[in-house]
């Protein structure tokens, strides 16, 4: 692996952008964009090497950087990429120069500040993605806050304040109860090994007793349902995603929310399995609930940003009913799934904060008819929202399909095994969340874009520019992209998946028969909908 | 040596001052490598690195803090009782034994209490000055007592010989022992001994608040480190010990809140940054004086900063200590804003701002010592304290300037002048706390080999 340098690159980048754009004094506001988006594209460019030259078949860490660090505690520094964070680190890099573009026209005040602080975060949540250990994973976990803290709080809407400090000490909570499980596991480690050691390869070797496993695994678990955020702590994600300036929504929702899904897969349950499998129906549990709740949620609200927040949290609920249920089909799924909604929600936001410049309204009942008016803006939000309820030939799809059947799949294997079909009712459960996820989005649709025009106000709407339209076609493209040939993205993951999946002895399927198979159901089901289309 | 060429700076302006200090800072670092250590006086005096590294991190903030002074206190007798406090706070360190840091003690705090009132506009300051030499006048009792407690037990005053003493006395031993701690903890303000902070804290010129708040309390601690740090701390003790100081991260934490006054919050603040240093003497694997140092040393730094910041809200004559009137100077001083933003952060303990080390250090050997409910407790009552040291960003970023206030535009020339040593101060302990941030390793290093 020589190509360490490469990673670093990409990493380092933001933190020296983020100074770069500083330096810049703020009334030069045109310079420090075009140097933002510059210096987006580079780290974007940067990192594609990254994944083209991922060997799929190697299971261990690629691209790895190993130095000691402090080493009186113990603490290296180690990075690297493997198929967990691959997906996930191509998505924050590719979102990066989308979100400076998208932000030309909507913030005015404090403009190197602002990208200063994109940069930041784009940074640490690039370092989270590519720790290798704990105690680097936790000092950007924890940084992560600070960028955010300010994008909220200092460009948000009018209750932003409150947004974002109740945003800052919700995630600090948990950050710091995980933190002394962190230490303490640190601890047992030192005590079984005689050295201390916080490298993620050494802890996953560490032998816990299941009681202690428990707690543990509560501490980690508390830390990221929270980020994610599942079910009943999801409670600042609304306010957070409200008040948000766009750039800050589509980040939340796009990278920081896989944070916690991701700690889940990296850290919570291998680090504790036996904890995992026995906290298993209880995930799954919470998870159907945050998809149901969340979708019903949704139906109700008449603030456009909010329908999308609590979409998120039905979604994410998915991801997390995918982790839990412990085979290759759902896992792939539920990683999948992290990215598209990253594409499909980031891009919802992306076209409400459009809409919101132009307008600055964001409840439904302001608009009605404006299909008419500005076409093609309707043209993408109908692709963005048939991508979010997963129809066929969009990414949705496939990221939702095979989590369910993975689901099905182990649910099965349980109730086979004893007879319990407590797992299988809930997968059952979840099927719901897509119809209602149906429902509330073309709800949304029908209301926000058909009808008559109620409004004089919206007959003087500007359709999209040309910025506008680059913004949204590359999200466009990874939709379609990931929705008709996703196999390509399984390749790069799924034989780390499977070295994830080894501790768990759960019924696991072939999945490249299975996949191809998805890819069969769904040509089918494009033609139908091309059909029915025409 | 070091201290001979300090002295020579009491006579000067300030800076033959600055130059007093940097020499001494000089004379240590070359001590430092050629790991100098010897005893002077028959035991009363030690030079060891311990000594050498704990009197840098002194003499740097110290450094600091005259560059902070504002126009007014520009006087050689200010200067005097500067050096010599620093000087006590410098044999405190350094002390053998129990007289010579008794000595440091009051040479280190009876120029405080005239700083504390020097050149006073009001009441106030008196009053904090009054309470000051009452309470301290007190806590030194308390000490000599505990310290002929401990005579009565040995026959000695040794401080490196306490954690092997012999027992003859055991009720002597064990009251001495917690007098002695008693004294430290009324100067390091610890729940219940911490009444007189806030009222000094906000009576006191901010610089002056800042001499206290770091370099007295680092002193305290370092000196602590001195006395307690490899002793045993005796299975009578352990319950105050756990109960104290979880109650001052409370007390601290909480009462915080409730401020409107920064140097009141800061002095709340500085209660519980002391009672998460006492969770160090719980530790028993060895790692409590390098930890006690590592937080006292980070907790001096960013304390200056964060009241180099706020003179440097201020603009030259009135100070602004109203947390009210920092909303929107984001807009007026985003220099120094941004300078809040790492000492607040630091503060509460957010990576990557060296607090945060410091925090995980003490944690670290706390769970280490068996005590992992402890520190989870302990660390869920300092998530209470992120909750106002964010409130001031939030007034400095987020708010805009109240309506109504008349925007002054100093004349640029005056300000200038006035400002440029503070913003010296702020890059160099930005630079410290980059330096700590980055590589966190050097500095647990050197106080790592000491003692």
């Amino acid at each position: 692996m020589g190509n360490s340098t490469l990673l670093n690159l990409v990493l380092y980048l933001p933190l020296v952008s983020a100074i770069l754009v500083l330096l810049v004094p703020a009334s030069k506001d045109s310079l420090v964009k075009s140097l933002s988006l510059g210096l987006m594209l580079i780290g974007f460019v940067l990192s594609v090497p990254l994944y083209t030259g991922f060997d799929p078949n190697d299971t261990a860490l690629q691209f790895k950087t190993s130095i000691p660090w402090i080493s009186s505690w113990g603490i290296s520094y180690i990075i690297g990429m493997d198929g967990i964070n691959i997906l996930l680190i191509m998505l924050t890099t590719f979102l990066g120069p989308i979100v400076v573009l998208s932000t030309f026209s909507a913030v005015e005040k404090s403009v190197n500040l602002f990208y200063a602080m994109i940069f930041m975060l784009q940074f640490t949540m690039l370092g989270a993605f590519v720790a290798q250990n704990l105690f680097v994973f936790y000092l950007f976990w924890e940084a992560m806050l600070i960028p955010m803290f300010f994008i909220i709080g200092i460009w948000g809407g009018k209750r932003r304040i409150y947004a974002t400090v109740k945003f800052f000490l919700y995630t600090a909570l948990g950050s710091i109860i995980m933190l002394t499980a962190v230490i303490y596991l640190a601890y047992i480690n030192f005590k079984q090994t005689g050295t201390m050691s916080y490298d993620f390869v050494d802890l996953y070797k560490v032998s816990v007793s299941p009681d202690i496993q428990k707690w543990l695994f509560l501490a980690f678990a508390l830390s990221f349902a929270i980020k994610v955020p599942m079910f009943p702590f999801h409670t600042w994600l609304p306010d957070a995603h409200v008040e948000a300036p766009t750039a800050g929504s589509v980040i939340l929702a796009g990278v920081l929310l896989k944070m916690g899904t991701y700690g889940f897969m990296r850290l919570a349950m291998p680090l504790f399995p036996e904890a995992a499998v026995a906290f298993a129906p209880l995930m799954k549990l919470i998870a159907v609930i945050g998809i149901v709740y969340g979708a019903c949620l949704a139906l109700a609200q008449t603030d456009i940003k909010k329908l999308i927040a609590y979409s998120s949290i039905s979604h994410l609920g998915y991801v997390m009913l995918g982790l839990f249920s412990f085979n290759q089909l759902a896992v792939e799924g539920a990683i999948l799934q992290m990215v598209n909604h990253g594409i499909s929600t980031g891009a919802l936001f992306l076209m409400v904060g459009m809409i919101y410049e132009r307008r600055h309204s964001r409840e439904i009942a302001d608009y009605g008819g404006i299909a008419s008016i500005i076409p093609r803006f309707a043209f993408f939000f109908m692709i963005v929202t048939l991508s979010s309820i997963a129809l066929p030939g969009t990414n949705g799809f496939v990221g939702e399909f095979l989590i369910l059947l993975g689901a099905f799949n182990d649910g099965y294997s349980v109730f086979k095994a004893d007879g319990g079909s407590f797992e299988l009712f809930l997968s059952s459960i979840a099927v719901s969340g897509v119809i209602i996820g149906a429902f509330y989005m073309l709800w949304l649709v029908q209301r926000f874009m058909f009808g008559p025009v109620v409004h004089e106000k919206n007959k003087e709407l500007r359709d999209l520019n040309s910025r506008e339209i680059g913004v949204l076609i590359p999200m466009v493209v990874m939709i379609f992209w990931i929705g008709l040939f996703p196999s390509s993205f399984f390749n790069k993951i799924d034989k780390s998946v499977t070295e994830f999946l080894k501790d768990y002895k759960r019924v696991e399927k072939s999945i490249t028969s299975t996949v191809q198979h998805v890819e069969g159901v769904q040509n089918e089901c494009g033609k139908y909908t091309l059909r029915d289309a025409s | 040596m070091c201290l001979e060429i300090f002295k020579t700076s009491k006579v000067s302006a300030f800076y033959l001052s600055l130059i007093g200090i940097f020499s001494a800072i000089i004379v240590l670092s070359i001590q430092f490598l050629s790991k100098t250590s010897f005893q002077l006086f028959e035991g009363h005096l030690i030079v060891d690195s311990f000594a050498i590294s704990s009197k840098s991190v002194l003499l740097i903030a110290a450094g600091l803090i005259l560059m902070l002074l504002p126009k007014k206190f520009q006087e050689i007798k200010f200067y005097m009782l500067f050096a010599s406090s620093v000087y006590g706070a410098m044999l405190m360190v350094g002390s053998g034994t129990f007289l010579t840091l008794f000595i440091g003690l009051e040479l280190m705090s009876i120029p405080v209490y005239v700083m504390v009132m020097f050149k006073f506009s009001s009441a106030r300051e008196v009053e904090a000055s009054m309470k000051y030499i009452v309470l301290g006048g007190v806590s030194s009792a308390i000490l000599l007592l505990g310290i002929s407690f401990l005579y009565g037990n040995s026959g000695g005053i040794g401080l490196l010989s306490l954690g092997h003493v012999q027992i003859n006395h055991e009720t002597y031993f064990i009251t001495g022992i917690i007098l002695v701690f008693m004294a430290f903890f009324f100067k390091a303000s610890i729940v219940p001994f911490h009444g007189w902070s806030p009222d000094v804290y906000q009576g006191a010129t901010q610089p002056v608040t800042a001499y206290m708040a770091a370099i007295v309390k680092a002193a305290i601690f370092l000196s602590m480190v001195r006395v307690f740090g490899g002793f045993q701390i005796p299975k009578a003790l352990i319950g105050v010990l756990v109960a104290l100081p979880l109650v001052s991260v409370i007390w601290g934490n909480v009462g915080a809140i409730w401020q409107k006054s920064f140097k009141r919050m800061m002095a709340y603040s500085s209660i519980a940054h002391a009672g998460y240093v006492m969770f160090a003497f719980l530790d028993t694997t060895g790692e409590r004086s390098t930890a006690i140092a590592f937080y006292a040393t980070v907790y001096a730094i960013m304390t200056i900063l964060a009241f180099a910041a706020v003179i440097y809200f201020s603009d030259d004559e009135e100070e602004i200590d109203d947390l009210e009137s920092f909303k929107g100077i984001f807009k007026k001083k985003p220099v120094a804003a941004g300078f809040m933003i790492i000492a607040m952060f630091s503060l509460a303990g957010i990576p990557p701002f060296p607090g945060f080390y410091a925090k995980f250090f003490i944690f670290k050997s706390l769970v280490a010592s068996g005590y992992p409910v402890l520190a989870l407790v302990a660390f869920i009552c300092s998530f209470l304290g992120i909750f106002f040291y964010i409130r001031v960003l939030v007034n400095i970023f987020m708010y805009t300037e109240p309506e109504g206030r008349i925007v002054t535009v100093q004349p640029k020339g005056s300000v200038a002048t006035a400002n440029f040593w503070v913003l010296n101060v702020m890059a160099i302990s930005l630079m410290i706390i980059l330096f700590m941030s980055v590589n966190p390793e050097n500095i647990i290093r050197i106080f790592g080999v000491s003692l």
